[in-house]
């Protein structure tokens, strides 16, 4: 680079910093990717797996396009009927994501479109947090950055959270969009704590409600409460005033109870389609003789012809609903006894640790994305903002021993401050690997959730949220080391903790 | 030879073949329209799901398709008028009241070709050519028969029955109280009235006479037969138990059918060679094989990937010696042209059953019939069926009497049993003519023969698997660098136990300097 063009990038920068903070640039990118892709034609979006329906009925939603199942996988259904009369359908599912969906029917029903609904509602509403997430991920993630660093993060950021395989969620019932937001959210909340950049009360109060959400946003998520809550209990230590201590104390018993309800709250068809998949696609898989694994379970060895199968086969010996299925085959496990044949069966465990392994860094799945309008062939994918999917599965080593070794080293980088922090006494700083290791914990979490409960069917669906926060950890470590926070005479300063420590003393000075 | 004579000679050739010409060629296109099937519409106002009479369109569809009928389905609400000049008969279904005035105004003016109303509500047009004179009552336990078989308590919440008419009838109902009796039909020339019909009981049974007439379908050379078809042989039900079925009712004596499911995928594992083996065993027993066209399901189904999968498990099924006849599925499967050539395409011999769920598909065309197509009806329902004598008289159309797979060995004996003392004379499938043809093998089977591939099958000839070939073999991995490996796990396993010896070495040796420095330092550090 020349002296004429550093000169003119320091302008550029000079001039940006005026106008627009590293924050501001990545929410306004993030928002700009999301208004062409979801709402300017040939739109983007995502077709149904199947699963649409337990969203949709209980919400006084219906199905009105005449080919719908044909379209099924293939392509993205924008529009969907609100039910006129009385909806009998009782909640198939419960989730938090029932809030979003009634909100936008609401939104929906307040701009006179009372008869058909349109997902792009949905998807505004979505968008708008998203935004707001990714605003508070890049705020925290430039604190005290340079200038250059700043900037170079907040482009990193649309690159990496503006991917379509994240934002193309948004224009469909899948809970994974709400897994997203949240997740962020929660992230970005725990690091403006430790951070101590916003009100301390707004922000335990983010990461309540946004733990709260993301956890009941799916039946998976319940043991990624009780991690989160693990953390939330240091939160308790973070300020000495009563009324704080109470608020996080009890915030932390809350979670723990929302872990426990969302666990009893599986409904029973839900289970039925991952339990199939959890023996089909993944115990039998695994195995070297499947009538034995099945002899484990008490199940009779003859539907060893069931490896490999899928719930939703076009042709099976005998339909997956029928009682025979039920009876003979669903009764005889579930999620406890699934567990304990990997535990009892080291081989099959690390097998099925290697497919999860394999397929966590994918972050789209083989669903269509446009409409059958649109004139695309059936289950076309779009390649525009797709760049980080593309090089994560391919640059990624795919294997079960790079995700210890990622999770070793970014444990060891975040050790020797939290060591320090530790010996000082300083919570506030210490938090920095507990947040980390909670994203990872969770996401691994996840990862072992998905394929005990569902082999690897669905998987790349099923592990979105180790892909999230293998993303988020990665994207942090990596803005740390480009702000040298983690290492160097200035990293103390560089990560903001100076100013911790200096509070820290005038309270102490104040109090004697 | 002279001149003259051999054009004489060339004359009474020509005439002679211009004559065998005029006579052979009407027959040839006589021949053409004989084998050419009737068309009939079928007109309905609903599917009375929900009802008693739920299943009766379906049903009617499955006897005429049996009864050898070109049959098109359509809902009152998609009937014009001017639709049934295409078709030589019309059949209208009225199960609501209220709803079959279009249906009844289309039959009024539909007047020049045969028509059989089946339900409430009659035309006028019917009234007038039958005299018919019909009243209303609810709530009636009834008492139907029909040569010689009777139902008593057959319960009606509503009915208009034939209080008079001119014709011929058939059947009778009467109600306990007395207060209904009236036959079961009445028809005069092409037109019939049928006030009652719920599949399910004996009016089932009592229509295909009523059918049968108004189809004007003559008495043929052959009798009609009635077979046993067992339904959901899968591979998940009891193989012995099915071994055991097969047995005991040759024993008795009683030829049987099985329908079962056929499986696509895993098609090496020992479970599929112990259902091929039990397969073999129900055929060593004098049962035949009818392979289960699978349901559509809610996802869809891509027609040629069926076509290509029951290929393959057809031609598996002949390669271990079995020899299917012919093809059963859900009644739906029939009615959609892709899949009724996806599934039914290896075979003309097919037995219908009802549809598990309430399906009507609009219909483009009608369905045409199979060569051969037994009305299957359920055993249960039809061994309820009172006679007067202990035989049974002849059915009216080839019956398939089902019976679903038992889900107990008590409920199988139980079955056994009454099949057994029901004296229904079951005939053996295999004395008909059926073929069924996959891409490598043909099944056939003539006057009581089986035949693959044009060979007589050995029925006992069972390739009875040895306990080896059933247990499931681990797959060899094939390995890579073996000695590389092996060499590489010595050198670590003696690096590792050096170094945990070293390990111990130093701890000796560090413990006895420190007790001796301890020592020196009289017991403080």
């Amino acid at each position: 680079m020349n002296k004429l063009q550093r000169m003119k990038l320091k302008q550029t920068l000079f001039f940006l910093e005026k106008y627009i903070s590293p924050a501001s640039l990545a929410a306004f990118g993030v928002a700009l990717i999301l208004l062409i892709e979801l709402f300017i034609p040939p739109y983007v979006g995502m077709a149904d797996n199947g699963d649409y329906y337990r969203i949709l009925y209980s919400n006084g939603l219906y199905f009105n396009v005449p080919d719908y199942t044909s379209q099924t996988l293939g392509y993205f259904v924008k529009t969907f009927g609100i039910f006129q009369f009385y909806n009998e359908n009782s909640a198939l599912l419960w989730s938090s994501q029932t809030l979003f969906v009634r909100l936008s029917l609401q939104i929906s029903e307040w701009f006179g479109y009372d008869k058909q609904f349109d997902i792009r509602i949905q998807a505004a509403l979505y968008g708008v947090l998203y935004v707001g997430a990714v605003y508070l991920l890049v705020k925290a993630v430039t604190w005290k950055a340079s200038r250059r660093a700043g900037y170079g993060l907040a482009v990193a950021a649309i690159f990496v959270f503006g991917d379509i395989g994240y934002v193309a969620y948004f224009n469909s019932f899948y809970s994974e969009s709400v897994v997203l937001i949240m997740l962020l959210l929660l992230f970005s909340a725990c690091m403006l704590l430790y951070q101590r950049q916003y009100n301390d009360y707004f922000l335990l109060f983010l990461f309540g409600v946004s733990a709260i959400i993301l956890t009941t946003s799916k039946q998976q998520n319940a043991p990624i409460c009780l991690i989160v809550a693990i953390v939330g209990v240091l939160f308790v230590f973070l300020r000495r005033e009563r009324i704080f201590r109470v608020i996080a104390g009890l915030q932390a018993v809350v979670l723990l109870l929302t872990a426990v309800g969302t666990y009893a709250l599986i409904p029973e068809q839900f289970v039925n389609i991952n339990k199939y998949h959890a023996m089909t696609r993944g115990v039998l898989m695994t195995t070297d003789n499947p009538e034995e694994a099945l002899a484990f379970f008490g199940i009779d060895k003859q539907f060893a012809v069931l490896t490999g199968e899928i719930y939703y086969d076009q042709f099976s010996p005998i339909p997956v609903e029928s009682e025979e299925m039920q009876t003979q085959f669903l009764d005889k496990y579930g999620f406890p006894s699934i567990a304990r044949y990997y535990l009892s069966h080291p081989d099959a465990a690390s097998k099925i640790f290697e497919t999860a392994a394999r397929n966590a860094f994918s972050n789209r799945t083989k669903l269509g994305n446009y409409e059958k309008a649109a004139g695309k062939s059936f289950g076309a994918r779009t390649v525009a903002f797709s760049g980080y999917s593309y090089l994560k599965e391919l640059a990624a080593p795919k294997t079960s021993g790079f995700v210890v070794l990622w999770m070793i080293v970014i444990a060891g980088l975040y050790a020797p401050s939290f060591y320090k922090a530790v010996k000082a006494r300083a919570i506030r700083r210490a938090l920095r690997l507990p947040i980390i290791l909670m994203m990872m914990a969770a996401g691994l979490c996840a990862m072992g959730v998905a394929v005990i409960g569902a082999g690897d069917a669905d998987i790349a669906k099923h592990e979105f949220l180790f892909a999230v926060a293998f993303d988020l950890v990665t994207f942090w470590t990596v803005a740390d080391c480009v702000c040298r926070r983690l290492w160097g005479p200035n990293a103390q300063r560089n990560a903001g903790e100076e100013d911790d420590e200096q509070s820290l003393l005038q309270q102490q000075e104040g109090q004697q | 030879m002279s001149r003259l004579a051999a054009i004489k000679l060339w004359l009474f050739y020509t005439v002679c073949l211009s004559l065998l010409g005029a006579l052979l060629l009407p027959a040839s296109a006589a021949a053409q329209e004989e084998s050419k099937p009737t068309n009939v519409l079928l007109v309905y106002d609903s599917l009375g799901v929900d009802t008693p009479a739920a299943g009766n369109v379906e049903a009617l569809q499955q006897l005429l398709l049996s009864f050898g009928m070109a049959v098109k389905t359509l809902a009152s609400d998609d009937y014009k008028p001017e639709m049934a000049a295409d078709y030589e008969k019309l059949i209208t279904v009225c199960n609501t009241e209220d709803l079959c005035d279009s249906t009844k105004h289309g039959a009024e003016l539909y007047t020049e070709k045969d028509q059989l109303h089946i339900g409430y509500n009659p035309s006028d047009l019917l009234r007038g050519k039958l005299a018919l004179q019909t009243e209303t009552r609810t709530r009636q336990s009834l008492k139907l028969s029909v040569d010689g078989l009777s139902q008593d308590n057959v319960f009606v919440s509503r009915l208009d029955f034939i209080a008079e008419g001119k014709g011929e009838t058939y059947g009778r109902m009467t109600s306990t109280d007395g207060t209904i009796n009236g036959p079961f039909a009445i028809k005069a020339g092409g037109y019939a009235y049928v006030p009652y019909f719920e599949p399910g009981n004996m009016s089932e049974v009592a229509i295909t006479y009523v059918l049968r007439a108004w189809l004007g379908i003559e008495a043929a050379d052959t009798p009609t037969q009635a077979y046993l078809l067992i339904r959901g042989v899968t591979p998940f039900i009891d193989l012995n138990r099915l071994e055991g079925l097969s047995k005991q009712l040759y024993e008795a004596g009683i030829p049987f059918l099985v329908s079962v499911s056929p499986l696509f995928s895993n098609t090496d594992y020992p479970a599929m060679k112990r259902y091929l083996a039990a397969l073999q065993t129900v055929q060593s027993y004098n049962g035949s094989v009818l392979v289960n066209v699978p349901a559509p399901t809610s996802m869809g189904q891509d027609a040629s990937i069926l076509k290509e999968q029951m290929d393959g498990f057809l031609n598996d099924l002949a390669e271990v010696g079995i020899a299917p006849l012919g093809m059963t599925g859900e009644m739906k499967r029939a009615q959609e042209k892709s899949g009724r050539e996806a599934g039914f395409a290896f075979s003309d011999t097919t037995i219908l059953f009802p549809n598990e769920t309430a399906f009507m598909q609009e219909q483009l065309e009608a369905v045409q019939p199979f060569t051969s197509s037994p009305y299957s009806m359920r055993g249960e329902e039809l061994l309820q069926v009172n006679r007067a004598d202990k035989i049974w008289p002849a059915f009216p159309v080839d019956l398939a009497i089902t019976f679903d797979w038992f889900e107990s060995e008590a409920k199988q004996e139980e079955a056994v049993h009454s099949i057994a003392g029901s004296w229904l004379p079951f005939a053996d499938f295999k004395s008909g003519e059926h073929s069924l043809s996959s891409s490598s093998h043909k099944a056939e089977s003539l006057q009581g023969a089986l035949l693959l591939d044009g060979k007589l099958v050995d029925l006992q000839d069972q390739s009875n698997p040895t306990e080896e070939a059933l247990q499931v073999k681990a797959p060899v991995q094939k390995e890579s660098f073996h000695l590389l490996f092996s060499v590489q796990n010595r050198v670590l396993i003696v690096l590792i136990v050096t170094t945990l010896m070293l390990f111990v070495v130093f701890l000796t040796v560090g413990y006895r300097l420190y007790k001796k420095k301890y020592y020196k330092s009289g017991g403080s550090l």
